[in-house]
């Protein structure tokens, strides 16, 4: 089920206030019962290859703890198969097969069948966790978990089972064991990040969706300046999308004394590439750093290995979004970002010194957020768009820019820009986004969430009102689906 | 714990009261269809797309019918082609708004080709009907006053314009009445109309001709429709007119549509009237909907047809 759909919202009441009047004892089934019913809303057939994926952990977590030698790598072999398996067959089989028949040019009848089948939800966050595990018990961090149970609530707890936050068993295993208590202050602190999230999903997110969808589905019918609007707006809109999903999950969790970590910290506040990867969906990028860029060598070797294997990892960070050259080229794009700011970094340092801006701080650190913020909206066209093509025209599009501006400005024809939703609604989204970063700014500046704990109930609680005033009477709920749970 | 849930459960009944008094202000202005599912079960309706909704005022059928149909009160349950072209998901909606203990009633279903066709080249596949995923199919109450259900899962415009609708009264175009009737009042100079008609008339031929395909599954739910009209009232199928240009691509789509429809208006022994080869004497917004003064001489003319169908005892049970 959805976060932002009426079943939740019963859903979550109830399997929190049953978690608390249990005995500790019978905790961890009820959380797993009620994750079960949570997948399960989806397809629920589905549940029996997360099972699947469970056994094989759980049994390969024991063996490698208690085995010596290659038998241990042999069980871990065994887990990262399954997990990559089950992600090849259902994520990845068809664009594999898609591009053999293209690539051999192969008629209807001499291709290669395609699997009709759904991508089972959530399939790259639980593999990802789960294998996140066994890894541990491998290099010896973390023991094997004997609690079959509890294991297997550890890569199905329902907060976090679709779309994250990705996480790791020293985080998470022993909370599970540990007996929890209701707290006030948890309970607060996690509907607040509820109803941060709420809003951020669902009158943000969700209403920008509304203007990107058409523009994204159908380029040809919007001019250039309609177009990067369009990215602005995507790169909000995905910001806020994936966030919200993080912030409802990690107050949901909250709620019954969970602490999941975080996964955003304000990634367009990003003074360059690598940053911006420290700020965005950071328990997949730390998952990469770790699991793969180190095992590669990381920056261990030397530096033309070293650019390898970082633009290898971006490949593959891109290819797990999804199964379609936009999100290989948008991991691509990251990759030759990261690797251009590495090369370029010396020469950078000097144009600053000369230019002055070094002594400028508050200048240069806008110039370098705002082109990290460029650099980052031109990549999520790619992530975005249905198609290469599209993309390529979309990046195309955005040079007759200064001449659609110049046209309009002089004719005042504003009608060209064709927008796919009310002007008014446009503004209303500029609105929305500079409310979003002023919150983030004053974050900075006034650590918002601790003055607002410190205000009188009356201004707390008008403000939660209000709160869940805004998200009914400006929210969208069509049944937008969180971005993030295609992945 | 006990303390937090009597806050929470407070704060909840003052945030659920005032979003039932912000979903009160909703009425005809809200949207084209909101109306229609507030409104208790029915005993008589008028079915079919957009000419229907446009098309067929049910104050106009109640007050010429009364004598033969006493205390008359016609709801007007037409949505759009896309909405409720004749199929499972029409049929389950019509189920839902159908008062059954209803046995008098009077039931007015509008048909033209488009309503019994699918755009997919899998006309008769039910789970590629574009109804599928719109608000009569995604709605699960269609009688509830205010419809929360409603206003949150197919309200595109934020809930706050029901609030900005009471303090200044938009100038709409269209109104949906009380009684599920649209009116739509647009300018009707000759050759704005015309303008409107040829975008119109170059919309269906470039958008929808190639792609529609006859479905014998939508066929098959009309009849449906018809048996489960049956035993609650008078049916009477009917071809609404539409401009000359409209008619020839309907003509394209499906030749034998007004033979397809006598069949099965024979087979039920209802009555199927057709006016069609009236079309000249109504005016039309844009070549495919009804205006609405020609709305009015059309209703009538419908209630005529009834009336002297009845004296020539059209219908037998």
């Amino acid at each position: 089920m959805l976060f932002n759909s009426f079943e939740f919202l019963l859903f979550f009441p109830i399997v929190t206030i049953l978690y608390f009047l249990l005995p500790h004892k019978f905790r961890w089934f009820h959380l797993l019962a009620a994750s079960c019913i949570f997948y399960m809303y989806f397809v629920p057939v589905y549940i029996l290859i997360l099972f699947f994926t469970i056994i094989i952990d759980y049994i390969a977590g024991i063996v490698i703890e208690n085995a010596q030698g290659a038998k241990r790598k042999w069980y871990l072999i065994i887990s990262l198969g399954a997990n990559i398996g089950v992600l090849a067959i259902f994520k990845y089989y068809n664009f594999f097969i898609d591009n053999i028949n293209d690539f051999f040019n192969l008629t209807s009848e001499a291709s290669l069948p395609l699997l009709t089948i759904l991508l089972p939800i959530g399939l790259s966050f639980h593999t990802f966790q789960a294998m996140s595990y066994t890894i541990e018990v491998y290099r010896g961090n973390h023991p094997a978990e004997r609690h079959f149970g509890i294991y297997s609530l550890y890569v199905m707890f329902y907060p976090q089972l679709v779309a994250g936050p990705i996480e790791r068993p020293q985080n998470v295993l022993h909370q599970f064991h540990e007996r929890k208590y209701f707290d006030y202050h948890n309970a607060v602190w996690g509907l607040r990040l509820i109803l941060w999230g709420m809003f951020k999903k669902v009158v943000i997110a969700d209403r920008l969706s509304l203007f990107t969808n058409p523009v994204f589905n159908d380029p040809q019918d919007y001019p250039g300046t309609t177009i990067l609007i369009a990215a602005i707006f995507f790169a909000f809109q995905i910001f806020c999308d994936f966030s919200g999903y993080s912030d409802i999950a990690l107050g949901t969790a909250r709620v019954m004394g969970f602490h999941l970590m975080t996964n955003f910290n304000k990634p367009y506040h990003a003074r360059s590439i690598s940053e911006f990867w420290k700020r965005w969906h950071i328990s997949l990028s730390t998952w990469f750093k770790d699991y793969l860029y180190i095992s590669l060598g990381g920056n261990r070797v030397t530096l033309p290995r070293a650019y390898f294997n970082l633009f290898l990892v971006f490949i593959i960070s891109g290819f797990w979004h999804g199964a379609n050259w936009t999100f290989i080229i948008w991991g691509a794009l990251h990759g030759f970002y990261s690797i251009f700011a590495l090369v370029t970094k010396d020469t950078r340092n000097r144009i600053n010194k000369a230019l002055g801006l070094s002594k400028v701080q508050w200048l240069d650190n806008t110039l370098n957020v705002l082109i990290v913020f460029a650099l980052v909206t031109i990549s999520w066209i790619f992530f975005r768009a249905n198609n290469v093509q599209d993309a390529f025209y979309m990046i195309q599009k955005l040079r007759s820019i200064p001449g659609e501006l110049v046209h309009m400005l002089s004719t005042r024809q504003f009608a060209q820009l064709n927008f796919p939703v009310y002007t008014p609604y446009v503004l209303l989204n500029f609105a929305l986004i500079a409310f979003l970063e002023l919150s983030h700014v004053l974050q900075i500046k006034y650590d918002l969430a601790d003055k607002f704990s410190e205000r009188p109930g009356y201004f707390r609680w008008s403000a939660y009102f209000l709160g869940v005033l805004a998200i009914f009477l400006i929210g969208v709920f069509e049944k937008q689906q969180f971005i993030y749970f295609q992945f | 714990m006990k303390r937090f849930l009597f806050k929470s459960s407070l704060f909840l009944f003052l945030v659920f009261t005032s979003f039932l008094y912000i979903s009160s202000l909703a009425d005809g202005n809200t949207d084209p269809f909101y109306l229609r599912f507030t409104s208790p079960k029915q005993t008589s309706l008028i079915l079919g797309t957009s000419r229907a909704a446009q098309g067929i005022q049910p104050a106009v059928l109640d007050a010429k019918l009364d004598e033969i149909y006493p205390e008359l009160k016609t709801y007007n349950f037409s949505f759009t082609v896309v909405h409720s072209p004749y199929g499972p998901v029409y049929y389950q909606a019509i189920n839902k708004k159908l008062d059954k203990d209803t046995k008098n009633g009077l039931f007015i279903l509008a048909v033209d080709p488009w309503a019994i066709s699918t755009k997919s080249e899998q006309p008769d596949d039910t789970t590629r009907f574009l109804e599928n995923e719109l608000s009569l199919a995604t709605t699960h109450f269609y009688n509830l006053n205010p419809n929360l259900e409603y206003l949150l899962e197919n309200h595109n415009t934020p809930l706050a314009s029901l609030i900005f609708n009471k303090i200044a009264e938009p100038e709409n175009q269209m109104i949906l009445k009380d009684n599920g009737w649209l009116e739509v009042s647009i300018p009707m100079k000759s050759s704005v109309v015309e303008e409107r008609t040829l975008e119109k008339v170059e919309e269906y031929k470039k958008n929808m001709l190639p792609y529609y395909k006859f479905s014998a599954v939508r066929l098959q739910y009309l009849a449906k429709t018809i048996n489960l009209l049956r035993n609650h009232g008078d049916i009477y199928l009917v071809r609404l007119p539409v401009d000359d240009r409209m008619y020839a691509l309907e003509q394209k789509l499906m030749p034998e549509f007004d033979t397809l429809l006598n069949k099965l208006a024979v087979e039920n022994n209802i009555a199927y009237i057709n006016f069609i080869n009236s079309r000249k004497n109504y005016r039309y917004t844009d070549g495919n909907h009804i205006e609405k003064d020609s709305g009015t001489r059309l209703t009538a003319d419908i209630a005529s047809a009834i009336r002297k169908g009845k004296q020539y005892s059209f219908h037998k049970k």
